[in-house]
């Protein structure tokens, strides 16, 4: 498929799917069932997966348009983390369970227990936990789970925790990943739907777009939206690089906080209000920010890469680890 | 999808690639011992003979075609070389108009005289070029330039006015000047022209102007009189607003509205490599400037390709420009703020005088080919808000 195919279909099945009643519906606690349901028809879930694996052999650069699509229409499951999840199980000679699988951003034993952060776990059936250098697949229904209430990660523990390890599998950075190629399609999604309100609205007798103070905001949104559009294309570019994946969730998280500033600065007061689907885009992004790691966790673990390396300067750091 | 969809990703051809260690191995003897605070000055920095070595190298004129003297490698081949001698902090300033703009413009709109007198020249180190298109009125609002070219009967141009802030002209040997070739300044974008003017000649004057950190790179230039052949005209008469557009896409694409503050940070990660122990605020700042750099040089290398693929990329190359400028700007404030947060450390002069002329330069990236407000208005309008 060609990039721009993959684009319309990803576009499509979202717009189908992923509708705001249906993103409500799931946040005031319903099942996914049926939205899920729809997302898996697509044949996109096995995407990643080889050839030889049944799977459809797509690169995560072939993958973007799917990410930045699911962004744009602010999907609150974890679909690029299952379509990861599968291929990785697959890769690993494993069989992978049906339905969702998330991906946790920290694992950590505690005797007998091991206890993971995984975000949008809670509609999860299984879980990729890190665990030493690869991750462990483990069934939720095996877990004891504790929300978090802000839908940003669910905590879950497992008592003497045993499932098929996936060796080599960095389920923190392919969720960063996922997560930063989200967010840049949500904020798309944002610049849209700002722009044609700014032309929508009037103020002063004139739609506020024509604002020279208004433009400018806009103008910003868009270098910012092209940024983050960017960082994810060389993450996507490199899912074997660390440094990468830190560089993408850094540029796309520090976008992120000025470009839902701006929406919201633009629509005033209406964007406040629950009934505009606005909401729900700052939301997914919100939690973007808060997941697999913050800016800061990712440019620490990045400026320490920087300064540990032995390339002459920092445009040769970025070529050489970050481009490749 | 977006109103003003993001350009495709892109990736340097690897026969462009190629010619990087060799740019690297001839930069690391030319530049060996001159001192950092030098280095931060790349762009500008003029010095002929270093752009005439470039040029025996085969390193300008890389996107002219090899029957003008050009190396026929496009716009990927400029990039990289580009990359590396700004990296490095090379004194680029004599030639870097006159390959990224004055070349390309002449090769595009020139006629096939002006094609082969000039630019196997420029191909060669021997002549170079400056922009005139500022003047002390016409600023943000190039239209209203003033400057005019009239033409005699005899179809020859008499030319009158004055340019500022042209960079470099006292380096150089032609401006390529936006004037009024007919009407008056309200009539906008219509009656402008561009002409070729040799600029050594006496009813030239060339005024360098300081800037703040002692330079002189800038100057003015007033005509007196200047009589200018009827050859001068290039391209066609009153498509001069045009014109100038196109080449300010050139002008705002490449790899130098992002790494103006490079030389800095380099002498500030070898100064933190040098201490026992590290700031996590540091740390964290080396990462955000690795990071950020990574997406400016793809948002860079994308419009890359789409001037290669003979696109203008107008508006991406504004939005571009102006996210780079605002990273460059970041830096000196912001390693600025990293060193000044011990009071007890004890920085390397050479690090706090780089410090100083980029801090102090700084002002100056988001206004030289453009102000920030006037490209966001440029953005504004590829997204259709005005
Ligand atoms: C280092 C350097 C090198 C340069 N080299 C050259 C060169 O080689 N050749 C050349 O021709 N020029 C050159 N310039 C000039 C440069 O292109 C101009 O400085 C620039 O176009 C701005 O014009 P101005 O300085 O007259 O500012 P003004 O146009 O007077 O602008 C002042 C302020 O008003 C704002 N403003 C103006 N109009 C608007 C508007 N419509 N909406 C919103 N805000 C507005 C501007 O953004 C700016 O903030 C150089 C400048 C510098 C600093």
């Amino acid at each position: 498929m060609t990039d721009s195919l993959i684009t319309e279909t990803a576009d499509r099945l979202m717009a189908d799917h992923v509708t705001p009643a249906a993103v409500r519906a799931l946040a005031a606690g319903g099942s996914p069932a049926a939205l899920w349901a729809g997302l898996a028809e697509s044949g996109f879930l096995d995407a990643l997966a080889s050839e030889e694996a049944g799977g459809a052999g797509l690169t995560e650069m072939d993958m973007l348009p799917v990410l930045l699509a699911a962004g744009r229409h602010g999907l609150p499951l974890p679909f690029g983390a299952t379509i990861a999840a599968r291929a990785a199980i697959a890769a690993a000679g494993e069989t992978a369970p049906e339905g969702i699988i998330a991906l946790a951003a920290s694992g950590r034993r505690d005797g007998g227990n091991l206890i993971a952060q995984v975000p949008a776990g809670e509609h999860a059936e299984g879980v990729l936990v890190p665990d030493g250098d690869g991750a462990i697949l483990l069934s939720v229904a095996s877990a004891t789970v504790e929300t978090a209430g802000d839908g940003t990660a669910c905590r879950m523990a497992w008592n003497g925790a045993n499932g098929p390890r996936i060796a080599g599998f960095d389920a923190l950075a392919t969720g960063a990943r996922i997560e930063a190629a989200e967010m840049a399609g949500a904020m798309e999604a944002m610049q849209v739907t700002t722009l044609r309100y700014a032309n929508d609205r009037s103020q002063f007798g004139r739609a506020i777009g024509k604002f020279q103070a208004v433009q400018q905001q806009l103008s910003v949104m868009t270098e910012l939206v092209h940024g983050a559009r960017a960082a994810v294309h060389v993450a996507a570019a490199a899912p074997g690089s660390l440094d990468a994946t830190a560089a993408a969730k850094v540029t796309v998280g520090e976008a992120a906080a000025q470009v839902v500033a701006i929406a919201h600065a633009v629509h005033g007061a209406i964007g406040m209000t629950e009934e505009l689907d606005l909401h729900l885009l700052s939301e997914r992004i919100r939690r973007g920010r808060l997941r697999y790691g913050s800016e800061r966790h990712w440019a620490e673990r990045l400026g320490q890469a920087v300064l540990a390396s032995q390339e002459a300067t920092l445009l040769d750091f970025v070529r050489n680890r970050v481009f490749s | 999808m977006s109103s003003f969809a993001p350009l495709p990703y892109a990736t340097i051809p690897a026969e462009d690639e190629s010619l990087r260690a060799e740019v690297k191995a001839f930069l690391a003897e030319a530049l060996a011992g001159m001192p950092a605070e030098k280095r931060a000055r790349s762009w500008v920095g003029a010095d002929p003979a270093f752009s005439r070595a470039l040029a025996k190298r085969g390193w300008l004129g890389l996107s002219l075609p090899k029957r003008y003297g050009g190396a026929e490698r496009g716009f990927f081949a400029r990039f990289v070389i580009a990359e590396e001698l700004l990296a490095a902090g090379a004194p680029v300033a004599a030639h870097w108009i006159t390959d990224r703009q004055s070349g390309p413009l002449i090769l595009r709109y020139g006629a096939e005289a002006q094609r082969q007198f000039y630019l196997p020249k420029i191909c060669a180190g021997e002549i170079f070029f400056c922009i005139g298109m500022s003047e002390p009125n016409s600023g943000s609002d190039l239209a209203s330039v003033r400057t005019r070219a009239e033409r005699q009967p005899d179809g020859s141009f008499r030319l009158n006015g004055r340019k500022i802030w042209t960079s470099n002209a006292a380096v150089c040997d032609y401006m390529i000047a936006l004037v009024r070739t007919s009407g008056v300044p309200e009539d906008r974008h219509k009656g402008l022209s561009q002409v070729i003017i040799p600029l050594k000649q006496e009813a030239i004057t060339i005024r360098p102007i300081r800037d703040l950190a002692g330079d002189a790179h800038f100057a003015e230039v007033t005509f007196d009189d200047v009589i200018l052949p009827a050859d001068a005209l290039i391209g066609e008469e009153g498509a001069g607003w045009e014109q100038v557009n196109a080449e300010l896409a050139f002008e705002r694409s490449g790899p130098e509205r992002i790494l103006s503050s490079m030389v800095l940070v380099d002498t500030w990660l070898a100064y933190l490599k040098s201490l026992p122990k590290l700031s996590t605020d540091d740390v964290i700042l080396v990462g955000r400037l690795a990071a950020h750099l990574a997406s400016l040089r793809a948002l860079s290398l994308s419009v890359t390709a789409s001037l290669a693929a003979g696109e203008s990329p107008v508006v991406h190359a504004a939005l571009l420009k102006d996210l780079g400028t605002t990273y460059e700007q970041m830096i000196p404030q912001a390693v600025a703020a990293a060193i000044a947060a011990d009071p007890e450390g004890d920085p390397p002069g050479e690090l706090m005088r780089t410090l100083a002329y980029t801090m102090g330069m700084s002002p100056s990236f988001s206004l030289r080919g453009g102000t920030r407000e006037i490209l966001r208005g440029m953005i504004a309008r590829g997204i259709g808000l005005r």
